[in-house]
This record gives structure tokens, sequence and C-alpha cells, in this order.
């Protein structure tokens, strides 16, 4: 059979199997993240993260800030190390966030820094800045509203990464093009 | 003898141009600060500060009054006296090791030199502590490593105080007690 006619035969039962269903349990391989576990880092350009931890607890790691009413606190704990050339603050900005947190933290959207806290876990300094080159465990606490979460959910943490540009209008880096480059899949612990 | 000149001149104007593409300074060059620079126990004297950097060194623990610093890294004790030379500022303090900043630490909050302010004529006697990798003497440029003391924020085409530091030739502590910052004499 010539490869023409293989071809063509394959396209029309390409095309037929649209209506049919048949592409809908296929993933377009470009939008299949690579997955990495818990604890292990991913490197980019701006830092490494492995995520050690992910819980839901009451009680704010600083043992003194209260949950508002229908709120709880969601705890990522994450060992990071800056792999630039300047301090760079764990989480990052607007657009380019270290890691993302479905329905909560996502790239491009703005997120109130009333909303969460970071704490170096070495000496529980608050809103550290990380060296180039020192690694540290940083620990993220996020305002939730009750029932976003629950202990047991599988929540699928983006690693981001972005591309190093010189910034014109200051001075320093921009970050370009972020996007999310793994995900950790880590099952919610409760800590009460 | 057209052919004879026109080759070795055109070849002359492209290294011309070479040599003008090369030469012509970037954003690094027109920008940089311009920096006061000095030695240890010398009084330094910027556009803003008056500095005398009396001591710096390596340590692996540090006590700052009633903060203790650990770190994965290692940090760069720096005891200095420090004042404003015309009018109240902030002080900022940097290390630079082969182009790579690292920034004084904000974790000691008001105990370290460079937490607050200075203001002219009241100098301030502590110390600074910059956080620094575990192997930073074995890094290209650990030998001129830059103390860079300035203001803070955008210190490009700002005056600035410098002292280069030989990193490989300070000794290493394990620990280290300091005062916090307190009234001092420049």
């Amino acid at each position: 059979m010539p490869p023409l006619v293989i071809v063509g035969v394959a396209a029309v039962g390409g095309l037929i199997a649209i209506p049919l269903g048949g592409w809908d349990t296929v993933q377009l391989q470009s939008r299949v993240l690579p997955e990495q576990p818990i604890g292990q880092p991913y490197t980019g350009h701006r830092l490494s993260t492995a995520i050690d931890d992910v819980y839901l607890t009451d009680e704010h790691p600083d043992g003194y800030t209260e949950p508002d009413p229908g709120t709880r606190f969601l705890v990522v704990i994450a060992t990071m190390e800056n792999v630039t050339d300047e301090p760079q603050e764990p989480l990052g900005s607007k657009g380019f966030y270290a890691f993302t947190i479905p329905g909560l933290l996502e790239l491009d959207r703005e997120f109130l820094i009333s909303d969460y806290s970071t704490r170096l876990m070495r000496d529980d300094s608050n809103g550290p800045s990380l060296t180039p080159g020192v690694p540290d465990t940083v620990q993220f606490v996020f305002v939730v509203d009750d029932g976003l979460f629950a202990a047991g959910d599988e929540v699928r943490i983006g690693l981001t990464d972005a591309t190093p540009e010189s910034a014109d209008l200051y001075s320093g880096t921009r970050w370009a093009r972020p996007y999310v480059a793994v995900e950790v899949p880590a099952v919610i612990r409760d800590q009460s | 003898m057209r052919t004879a000149v026109a080759v070795p001149a055109g070849l002359g104007l492209i290294a011309l141009a070479f040599g003008v593409a090369f030469s012509t300074p970037g954003d690094a060059q027109v920008e940089a600060s311009f920096a006061v620079t000095g030695g240890l126990g010398e009084q330094i004297v910027s556009e803003h500060l008056v500095a005398t950097v009396d001591e710096v060194g390596l340590v692996r623990e540090v006590e700052v009054g009633f903060w203790r610093g650990t770190t994965a890294g290692i940090w760069l004790l720096i005891d200095a006296t420090i004042d404003a030379r015309v009018e109240r500022t902030t002080v900022d303090v940097e290390v630079y090791v082969d182009g790579v900043r690292y920034s004084g630490t904000d974790r000691a909050g008001s105990a370290t030199i460079d937490a607050g302010v200075v203001d002219a004529g009241f100098p301030l006697t502590g110390s600074a502590l910059v956080e620094l990798p575990a192997d930073v003497t074995e890094l290209p440029g650990a030998r001129t490593a830059v103390l860079r003391i300035g203001t803070g924020g955008d210190q490009r085409l700002d005056s600035v105080i410098e002292l280069v530091i030989d990193l490989t030739a300070l000794e290493v502590r394990d620990s280290a007690e300091r005062e916090s910052v307190r009234d001092g004499v420049s």
C-alpha cells in the first residue's frame, strides 16, 4: 500500500475520532509537566527549590497570630538555594513566584502580602532574603479559606522558572516568560 | 597604487571600528558608583558617610546583643564606626566577591550598625554581618572581595566607601560575641 494512502487513512481516522471523543483522553505532550518527588530539589535560573512538607494548621508557627474566623493556615516548608548573583526573596513577586499552588498562588495573579508570611526555620526570622550559594529551609504560611484545602488532599505544587534578562528601568535582573517547570505532588497533612 | 592604498586603508578602518566598539564603555562603567577607597583602621569619607572599619573576620556563629546568628554558610563580621557626613542617612553594607553581591543581614534586628540611620556628628560603633557561602574562601575573587558601605537603594552614580579584603587571609573562628550598636567616637 502506498505511504500516501496510509497517511490519508490515518488522517481521516483521526478526524472522525474527534466528534466521537477519541481524543478526549489524549493529553498534549507539551502540557504534561514532569513530576518532582517531594524533597527533591528542582534547580531553575533563580532558585533551587525542594518542597519538603505541606500541612494545614490553626496555630500560626509564630505562636501568637490567630486565624480569622473561617480561615486556616496552609504551611509549606521548602529548602531553597539562591543560584543567582544577588540576594533573592524566597517567594519572589507577582508574575514570578518561586512556586504555585493551584487555587491559591498562581503566576500572573496578584497575591496580597498580608495573606502570607515567610520565616527562616533556622532562627525564626521573618521575611528573610536568600543569600547566593547558601541553602536554607524556609517556612511559608498562607492564610486560606477554611474548606479550600483539606487534610489528605493531594496538591500539585508547581516549581517555576523564567529567563533572566537585564532590566532597563532599574538596576538588576528582570525575569521574563515565567512558567511552571515541574510539579510536586504532595499530600496535605493536618497539624492541629 | 590605488589598490595598494585602498586595501590596507579598508583593513585599518575595520580595525578602528572594532577598537571603537570594544573601547566604548558599557552601562556598568557609565553608571558605576564613585568609590572612595581605604584600608582597615583608616577613616574613609564619602559624600554621605564617614566610616572607619576596624576589623573584619570570618565566623561560623555569632552573637550580637541578644541575637544568635547561625548559618549554613559563614559570616563576615565587620566592626566599624560610622556617622553621616552632612545629614541623616541610612547605612547599607554589601560585599562583592567575583561580581556576586552579598547583603548585610537584617536578621539581627536593630543590633547591627546597618540596621538603622546615622546622623552627622553622632557616630555609631557596632558590627555588621554579611552571610557568605561556606566555601567563599575558595571562590575566584576571594582575595579581592570588596566591602562596600553606602546608603542603600540604587547606588548607580552615587558615592560609596569601598575596602578590598583578602578573605583567604582571614582567620575562621567558630564563634564570636559582639555588643549591639552603640554610641561611638569617630
